[in-house]
């Protein structure tokens, strides 16, 4: 402020009326009135009132220039103006409605406020029965006033209604409450989230018009400092702003006002009430609560690794592990510790290059996961096409390296190692692609490292996978359980030779899921050219030029169909692959709307490659009991496929730590409150009382 | 795997760039050194073992003066100091704007205001202050022996200018160090701070 020599200086016309001021005030006030920075004044809309009338009354607040009072949510400091009515009983006041706020910035801090002056509103609700006569109201109010500095301003204001006198305040608050988000538009369909450190709020409604800003009424939610990014994402208005301090389990519901532009170029506001998404409140719940160190990690894959052993997935390569466990008992010490160390050396090279691909892959940004191998239609028909030939190894059509006739003496000898060595990489690329228990949430966390940690637990998986195996090989009591070597075992070979026909044939199917259905067609005339090729190349002379002519003919052949069936799956591009019987396709849409409503939901993420899943879904999930189940309780059940490339799929496994199938995720119905209870992560073998139990929890503790 | 190196070191750039820095919970509390009104500097690390209060104050502003004036703020320093926990008042405003005192002024405010605390340190260029979020004055921080921060925000539950607001008020920062001197999680470590703020420099 100006000191008095200043003011005598400057503005000799003002010391008249000061002094006049002055000698007015200690002639009519005992004590001077603190200077006041903003002045208050109740505008009812009228005063000549009725009983059971609502009226509204805006609380003008007068602020000098270049200082300011605050919005319904401060911002960094600073608060809002408090309003305390003194009401005589039947009477009722709603809460304040703001106008829309301004940014007021003071160094690195940010206000949300109002300069010059604001008209907040509220409504007034009258009893029945008004007793006659003049009507006095009074409210206390507490204002803090800042510019720099703060000062905070008490008032006791009055309000006189039905004193005969005739206000009419209606154009004034008209005008106010065009500037206030209106009540009954709040905006209820919305749902917000934390997302890589931002806070994340989506419409699923269309905005009344060009939203321009957003202002959030709770604290803490996002930092106040700057403009939130404004975005349409599938037609949806998403609001993003990096996160402020408060954790997002503390709030239920939250409110932002929106801004924005209506068709006649009017600035205004609406509010928004979001739900939480409740995603990310289970994916807290499995990568925060749970933080998994790498020697877990490691433990838990390999652990992970042995069990794999038990899970049907691994049936293809079966008959094959069984083959070469029954070729043990013929072995020395020494051979068997090999045969072992190939095995285990076989998986481990396979796993190096699969999960390394992935790695790469994802590091350049690619949407996949454990199992991408067989996501590839070209791999799956290859397999399916190795499979065969492994098929008509067994069955005495060919014989690789020589006679296999002697079987006992001719397995100790190299050709066995290097057949040790295929048979570990193959159980590793077939067998993996489903997760086991133990195993998805290692490899989810592996996928989240550095590529060294990474890499080393997929290791430690590939070596629970060899482990079982290593064992019986570096045990020579254990391998002497096992029956002498004799005929029997080419008998048994023979036999074997249908589980991996089997095998083919399921891979065929799997490939022609993803090529659609002309896949079939070129899958069989491979494995028949195959067949052929095999049935020629036996009848050719060891060496020379009709040997090498029917080799020749066969990579010609094979790699000619091979290229043609990719054609034919380029073709295929959009493929609608798993049936889904009574249950719906898993969009991430349909998701998030059957998540808003009030039915429980049960989503199963599967892949036609993934045996484990389909054994799950045969005996648990299409159970008759299970399928009961579901409709007594209204269950929406949603069905994901991942046989082929889905980048949604990928990011719903992510959420839950996971990088493969199956996955089972079950969503209890909301309570009262419209709160969802904790999403229950179901295991990766299912039976029918599982699934029963996971679903019905609150049952089982009534007595 | 460059590209992700990459980008992720310039996220951490770009993290480091806005003007108010949050601390999390559970994490290291930011270390520090500032001096207090004898010139004497004082670091963070150097309480470790020890339980420290952070106490963003501004002599002038009118929620400080509500817990000066009514002894609240001396009795809540007297206790903690007196139960073995460091308090550590801080003053962020900047040479020209409102409660900034050098060395001098600062034994005149605590003279004045008979304050407790183990050291009130001078923060005149606001570094500190920035590196905690320190928003408003009032603004509270617990850091735990192992020199963790445990608590973020407000000193009580009435955030308002009137000295009636205190009683009955329930105080965050007695109940964080009770909660630590229990070996309990602190039930609420985050609230919404309340006051003036901060007098940063423009």
């Amino acid at each position: 402020m100006f000191s008095l020599p200043v003011l005598l200086y400057i503005m000799p016309m003002k010391i008249l009326s000061l002094f006049l001021t002055l000698i007015l005030f200690s002639a009519t006030a005992q004590a001077q009135t603190p200077e006041r920075h903003v002045q208050l004044r109740l505008m009812p809309e009228r005063t000549a009132v009725k009983g059971g009338e609502t009226i509204l009354i805006g609380i003008e607040q007068a602020i000098v220039p270049d200082w300011h009072t605050y919005w319904a949510n401060p911002g960094d400091s600073g608060e809002s103006m408090r309003i305390t009515w003194d009401l005589p009983d039947g009477f009722r006041v709603s809460v304040l409605r703001w106008p829309l706020p301004e940014r007021i910035k003071i160094g690195p801090l940010v206000s949300f406020g109002f300069k010059d002056r604001v008209l907040p509103v509220q409504k007034l609700t009258l009893p029945e029965t008004l007793p006659d006569g003049p009507l006095v109201l009074t409210a206390k109010t507490e204002t803090l006033v800042c510019d720099e500095i703060c000062i905070p301003e008490n008032d006791t204001l009055t309000l006189t209604l039905n004193d005969g006198n005739v206000t009419d305040n209606r154009s004034v608050l008209s005008e106010a409450m065009a500037e206030i988000p209106e009540e009954s538009a709040t905006i209820t369909d919305a749902s917000y989230r934390e997302e890589n450190g931002k806070f994340e709020l989506t419409l699923n409604v269309p905005p009344p018009g060009k939203v321009v800003d957003a202002f959030p009424y709770d604290w803490g939610l996002m930092v106040n400092e700057g403009r939130p990014e404004l975005a349409l994402k599938d037609n949806h208005l998403v609001v993003r702003h990096p996160r402020g301090e408060r954790p997002l389990s503390d709030v239920e519901a939250v409110r932002v006002l929106l801004i924005y532009t209506d068709s006649a170029g009017n600035r205004k506001g609406i509010d928004v009430e979001a739900k939480p998404d409740l995603l990310p409140a289970a994916q807290k719940k499995t990568t925060e609560t749970t933080p998994l160190t790498l020697y877990a990690a490691l433990l838990l894959a390999f652990l992970g690794g042995m069990v794999l052993n038990l899970m049907p997935c691994v049936f293809p390569v079966l008959s094959m592990k069984a083959l070469s466990l029954m070729k043990m008992s013929a072995k020395g010490d020494a051979h068997a510790r090999l045969y072992g160390l190939t095995y285990t050396a076989g998986i481990l090279v396979c796993f190096t290059l699969v999960a390394g691909t992935l790695i790469a892959l994802q590091a350049s940004g690619s949407q996949i996961g454990w199992g991408f191998q067989l996501q590839n239609p070209l791999v799956v028909l290859l397999l399916s096409w190795l499979l065969f030939t492994v098929g008509l190894n067994f069955s005495g059509m060919f014989e690789i390296g020589g006679s296999f006739t002697n079987v006992g003496a001719n397995l100790a000898g190299r050709e066995g190692l290097k057949g040790s060595f295929f048979t570990g990489m193959l159980a590793a690329i077939v067998a993996t692609p489903c997760t086991a228990p133990f195993m998805g949430a290692a490899i989810g966390y592996a996928l989240v490292q550095p590529p060294a940690s990474a890499l080393a637990v997929f290791l430690a998986l590939g070596f629970g996978l060899a482990f079982p195996y290593l064992l019986i090989c570096f045990l020579p009591p254990v391998r002497r359980l096992l029956p002498k070597p004799g005929h029997w075992m080419q008998t048994l070979r023979e036999f074997l030779a249908f589980p991996m026909y089997a095998s083919a044939a399921w891979l065929s199917w799997v490939y022609a899921m993803q090529a659609g259905p002309n896949g079939i067609l070129s899958a069989l005339s491979g494995m028949i050219l195959l067949a052929m090729i095999f049935w020629l190349a036996a009848r050719m002379p060891e060496r020379g030029a009709g040997r090498a002519l029917s080799v020749l003919l066969a990579v010609l052949l094979i790699s000619g169909l091979g290229a043609l069936s990719w054609t034919a799956v380029r073709a295929h591009a959009s493929v609608a692959v798993v049936e889904t019987g009574e249950a719906e396709a898993f969009t991430p849409q349909r998701f998030d709307k059957l998540l808003r409503g009030d039915k429980p939901v049960f989503v199963n993420m599967t892949a036609a490659w993934c045996i484990t899943c389909k054994i799950n879904e045969r005996t648990a999930l299409s159970s008759h009991e299970v399928k009961m189940l579901f409709q007594d309780q209204g269950i929406h059940y949603l069905k994901g496929d991942w046989t082929s490339r889905n980048a949604d799929i990928t990011a719903f496994l992510a959420r839950y730590g996971r990088n493969g199938v199956p996955l089972y995720i079950y969503y209890g119905a909301p309570d009262r409150h419209g709160q969802r209870p904790e999403p229950v992560v179901l295991p990766q073998i299912l039976t029918p009382s599982i699934v029963r139990n996971a679903l019905t929890p609150t049952e089982r503790t009534e007595p | 795997m460059i590209r992700t190196l990459f980008l992720q070191a310039l996220l951490l750039v770009t993290l480091a760039v806005p003007a108010l820095a949050a601390p999390q919970i559970g994490e290291a509390a930011p270390d520090f050194t500032l001096t207090d009104s004898q010139d004497k500097p004082h670091s963070l690390s150097e309480y470790k073992g020890k339980a420290v209060v952070l106490e963003w104050t501004n002599p002038q502003c009118p929620y400080v003066k509500k817990h000066y004036g009514s002894g609240s703020m001396q009795k809540l320093q007297k206790d903690a100091t007196d139960a073995g926990v460091i308090w550590l008042s801080i003053n962020s405003s900047a040479p020209g704007k409102e409660g900034y005192t050098d060395a001098k002024g600062t034994q005149a405010v605590i003279a004045e205001q008979k304050s407790a605390e183990t050291a009130r340190l001078i923060d005149a260029d606001g570094t500190v202050g920035k590196l905690y979020g320190a928003k408003t004055t009032p603004h509270m921080f617990v850091v735990d022996k192992e020199g963790r921060l445990v608590y973020m925000g407000a000193i009580d539950d009435a955030p308002s200018t009137e000295p009636s607001s205190l009683t009955g008020a329930k105080n965050y920062v007695t109940a964080a160090l009770d909660a630590l001197k229990e070996g309990k999680p602190v039930a609420m470590p985050v609230t919404q701070p309340y006051g003036c703020g901060v007098k940063y420099k423009e």
